[in-house]
């Protein structure tokens, strides 16, 4: 995938709504399925062919480079029909940027061109989880040349799927850093799936380390700034996948109330339930308004990007949440069912807001740090 | 006025301390039965949906919850009706599914209470008690819903025009019914059910027929057994009727019987719907006040030992201010269901059971004088047509209208501050709460059915305004908005 310009960007865009209305949108049951039944490992590798993974990437990767809109527009593409592909674009999306934040570009180079599958280009991570706020409990230890971990990191996102996982320990018991490390055969136990609200197959795992060889990323004291800075970003490509959600939660309950009939008549005639769509369609134009706004700030380099990006996610969050809720409603009972899209999306948007970070805390931080300058 | 301040020097003395000794036991059996279970079987669920949980429900069999809050003069354990919100309440702060695994039986024998048949009251209660006796237990549920009426068939005004499909053809002796019904709580954990069909489907609002319905009946069966996003232990299913005959017998109340009161016939359907709604709004509002309550406590725990930034989470100011809210939540849930009860108490289904000397009488007979005094006179026709007489001459339109509307308010202030505070909980603890093994995610799964079945929100709110505020405009009407609306 090496187009740039504004007609491939277009083309992405409509490759991943393809992709997600043909490929997964018919499965999607069966998908959400796992743990408990087989992982989509078929739509993976059509992913993988696809350059999905590769679209974070610098251009001399085959990526889009630096540029968000591209990420975006192809994660709200796919989220609109199952959002657990467009959270593990998102999760090795974070992953991708940590390393290059950490001035590993050779090395990412080195995995985006050796990658044969899907798993080769996967890295897991912990992704929103800001070691910190909550310290890890992983020790690193110097071994001759090489860096050997010891300790627990749960909910590492696609750390069973991936080939390498990408993680935060602590040096010498106190000082932060990144590593990264093959899964096999380099001593990390890693456990069954993480059973969990939302985004069932885009799975997390929690690891165990024991004597586990690592590289040590980035320079010695950094970890906590290039967490943030990578974060920063990428908290609207979160907000794109949320509006995504949003974008198939309005869609599923306009058409279900075109076709449902109660009281003599098809639901959306009913005001009462005309105030519920509307105010769906409101809050999921607004958002996607907002990831449209943040991108084209961030795009051009303009110096407010980092409050448009928090800003967007911020009220993309608390949107989804409103309107996956209004969502399941507007189809009654069956809404409620795994027949529908609409639990799913409800259940992944609640998720994806809770797994990024405690909510009203990016709220204070947003506070501090766009409107006080702290 | 308040119905609490009606209802107050009325109430009668005995009732405080029996609902003590219900939460008492409900505490009891969250911690030796739901807790220890209630995550387990939800994974379970996911690994096998079709897996039904007879454990749990052989357990609350033998514990009495099913026999309970039965009338004591046929066998059940007489406690009073508005203490069941109270164990909902405790029992569903811990875990929802199996709360409903309990409540539904009593919907079921509500509905077969509003149709004042003693006779068959009598026969189910006593298989009821004989299934606790054997540890076989007997469930009763209620089947209304069906795939082309949701909400239209619990308002008479919608009803009408209602695509229903659940027919009933009067013949010599009974009725043939043909048709479906879909989620039905608990169905095929049920041994009876409590059919509502029609026998004029074009004036169902006018032709409702109750039936009770055994398991093994010729020409009724299971259908599918649906795959929920939570409450996954109770199991919502379809049932089948094609060519059922149901024998006279089984007929709790039709048209035959209706004709005799004063009231129409869609009068009385509504005022039938209204004397089984009522309560188990009252308790589907304590349902939701148990999921705030559960998702506060999980957010309280969280806050009160994990430190952010630095600090214990509980001690950050905005922290506390959230726990107040949801706290808020929580004792504003619980008081709108307990106002709902007071008004069931005065005026609803189980008036004459909770008044004294009524009630103290039954409470201090011992069970067995109880069913020898009162059990032979239930069963004769004429304890039926006694009951008929109070339950549909007796209830004014005003009172109807009270309890109805405020067990809307019980029911979607509840659902909706459960499922708030869950979202609060969930926004609160980051990624810790989305983990099955937590139990955050899936009080918020389990809450979000709440705000849909006895009738979804939006109903209930039109329900409300109806019953309680429709009456100060002389010009208002309600479910005949002009074709078209704002569209
Ligand atoms: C898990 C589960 C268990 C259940 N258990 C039982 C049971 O034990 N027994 C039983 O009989 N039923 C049961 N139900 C059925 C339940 O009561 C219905 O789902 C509910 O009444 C809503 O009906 P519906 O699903 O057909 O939605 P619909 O009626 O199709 O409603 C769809 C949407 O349209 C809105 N709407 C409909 N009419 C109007 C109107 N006039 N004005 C404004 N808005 C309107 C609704 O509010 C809703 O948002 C259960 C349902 C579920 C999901």
């Amino acid at each position: 995938m090496k187009g740039k310009n504004e007609k491939e960007l277009a083309l992405l865009a409509k490759a991943g709504a393809d992709f997600a209305s043909k490929i997964l949108a018919p499965n999607r049951e069966e998908s959400d399925n796992f743990p408990f039944g087989p992982l989509f490992t078929d739509a993976l590798a059509q992913a993988f062919d696809l350059g999905f993974f590769h679209a974070a990437l610098p251009e001399d990767m085959e990526g889009f480079g630096e540029r968000l809109s591209p990420l975006c527009s192809l994660l709200e593409n796919i989220a609109k029909d199952d959002a657990s592909l467009a959270a593990i674009i998102l999760s090795n999306a974070f992953a991708q940027n940590l390393l290059l934040e950490a001035g590993e570009t050779e090395l990412l180079k080195g995995i985006a061109a050796g990658a044969e599958n899907y798993a080769g280009i996967l890295i897991g991570s912990q992704v929103f989880c800001d070691p910190s706020e909550t310290p890890p409990a992983l020790y690193a230890k110097k071994d001759g040349n090489d860096w050997l971990l010891n300790g627990k990191s749960p909910y590492v996102v696609l750390g069973g799927l991936a080939k390498r996982v990408l993680v935060p320990a602590l040096v010498e018991k106190k000082e932060l850093a990144f590593f990264l490390a093959e899964v096999e055969p380099a001593g990390i136990s890693v456990s069954e799936p993480v059973f969990s609200l939302g985004v069932h197959a885009c799975p997390a795992y929690d690891l165990e380390f024991k004597n586990a060889k690592a590289r040590f990323l980035g320079q010695p004291g950094k970890a906590g700034e290039i967490f943030a800075s990578v974060a920063g970003r990428m908290h609207l490509a979160a907000a794109s996948v949320l509006s995504g959600i949003m974008k198939g939660s309005v869609k599923e309950a306009l058409d279900y109330a075109k076709k449902r009939f109660q009281g003599g008549k098809p639901i959306i005639r009913w005001s009462e339930m005309q105030m519920i769509l509307g105010g769906m369609a409101q809050k999921s134009r607004i958002s996607e308004m907002a990831v449209t706004e943040a991108c084209r700030l961030f795009d051009s380099g303009d110096s407010r990007k980092g409050s448009a990006c928090l800003a967007a996610f911020l009220h993309c969050a608390e949107s989804a949440i409103e309107v996956t809720t209004d969502g399941i409603q507007a189809l009654g009972g069956v809404g409620y069912m795994k027949d529908f899209g609409q639990e799913k999306r409800f259940r992944d948007a609640q998720h994806l807001t809770a797994v990024f970070g405690i909510l009203p805390k990016k709220k204070l931080r947003y506070l501090q740090k766009a409107m006080l300058g702290e | 006025m308040a119905a609490s301040l009606h209802a107050g020097p009325k109430l009668a003395r005995g009732m405080i301390g029996q609902t003590r000794e219900v939460i008492a036991l409900c505490r009891k059996f969250c911690d030796e039965v739901v807790r220890p279970r209630a995550l387990e079987i939800d994974k379970k669920l996911h690994e096998d949906p079709d897996y039904l949980d007879w454990d749990f429900v052989k357990k609350a069999n033998d514990w009495g919850f099913y026999t309970m809050w039965l009338p004591k003069a046929m066998g059940g354990g007489g406690y009073n009706f508005s203490s069941l919100s109270y164990a909902m309440e405790e029992i569903g702060s811990v875990c929802l599914a199996m709360a409903n695994l309990i409540g539904v039986h009593y919907l079921g024998f509500g509905t077969l209470t509003a149709s004042g048949n003693m006779r068959i009251m009598q026969k189910l209660c006593r298989e009821t008690v004989l299934g606790r006796k054997n540890g076989d237990p007997c469930l009763i549920t209620l089947a209304i819903t069906e795939p082309g009426a949701g909400t239209d068939v619990e308002e008479v005004d919608l009803v009408d025009k209602a695509k229903l499909g659940c027919f009933a053809k009067r013949v010599e002796g009974g009725y043939i019914v043909n048709g479906s019904k879909v989620f039905i709580s608990n169905g095929h954990l049920s041994k009876w059910h409590m059919l509502i069909t029609y026998t004029d489907l074009k004036k169902p609002s006018e032709s409702a027929v109750m039936m009770s319905i055994p398991n093994g009946l010729k020409g009724f069966s299971f259908g599918r057994h649906e795959k929920k996003m939570g409450q996954r232990a109770c199991p919502a299913s379809e049932l089948l009727f094609d060519d059922c005959f149901v024998p006279d017998e089984y007929v709790a109340l039709d048209n035959r019987v209706k004709q005799k009161f004063s009231r129409s016939q869609k009068e009385m359907t509504q005022q039938m719907i209204d004397y089984v709604v009522s309560p188990s709004r009252a308790a589907v509002g304590a349902f939701g006040t148990g999921a705030a309550r559960g998702a506060y406590e999980a957010a309280f725990k969280f806050a009160s030992e994990t430190v952010v930034d630095g600090e214990l989470y509980v001690n950050h100011e905005w922290v506390q201010s959230w726990l107040a809210e949801m706290h808020k939540n929580v004792t504003l849930s619980r008081l709108v269901y307990t106002e709902t009860n007071y008004a069931n108490s005065l005026w609803g289904l189980y008036k004459d059971l909770h008044f004294e000397p009524m009630f103290s009488i039954m409470r201090r007979t011992p069970a067995f004088l109880s069913q020898k005094l009162f059990g032979s006179f239930l069963g004769k026709p004429g304890a039926t047509e006694f009951m008929r007489e109070r339950m549909f001459n007796d209830q004014s339109v005003c009172h109807q209208c009270r309890t109805s509307g405020l067990a809307s308010a019980a029911k979607f202030t509840g659902t909706d501050y459960g499922v708030k505070n869950c979202q609060m909980a969930l926004m609160l603890m980051g990624g810790a709460g989305v983990r099955q093994d937590r139990g955050a995610e899936k009080i918020l799964r389990d809450a979000k059915l709440l705000q849909i079945y006895e009738g979804t929100n939006q109903l209930n709110r039109l329900n409300l305004f109806k019953c309680l505020i429709a009456c100060g405009c002389k010009d208002a009407c309600v479910f005949e908005e002009k074709e078209g609306g704002a569209a």
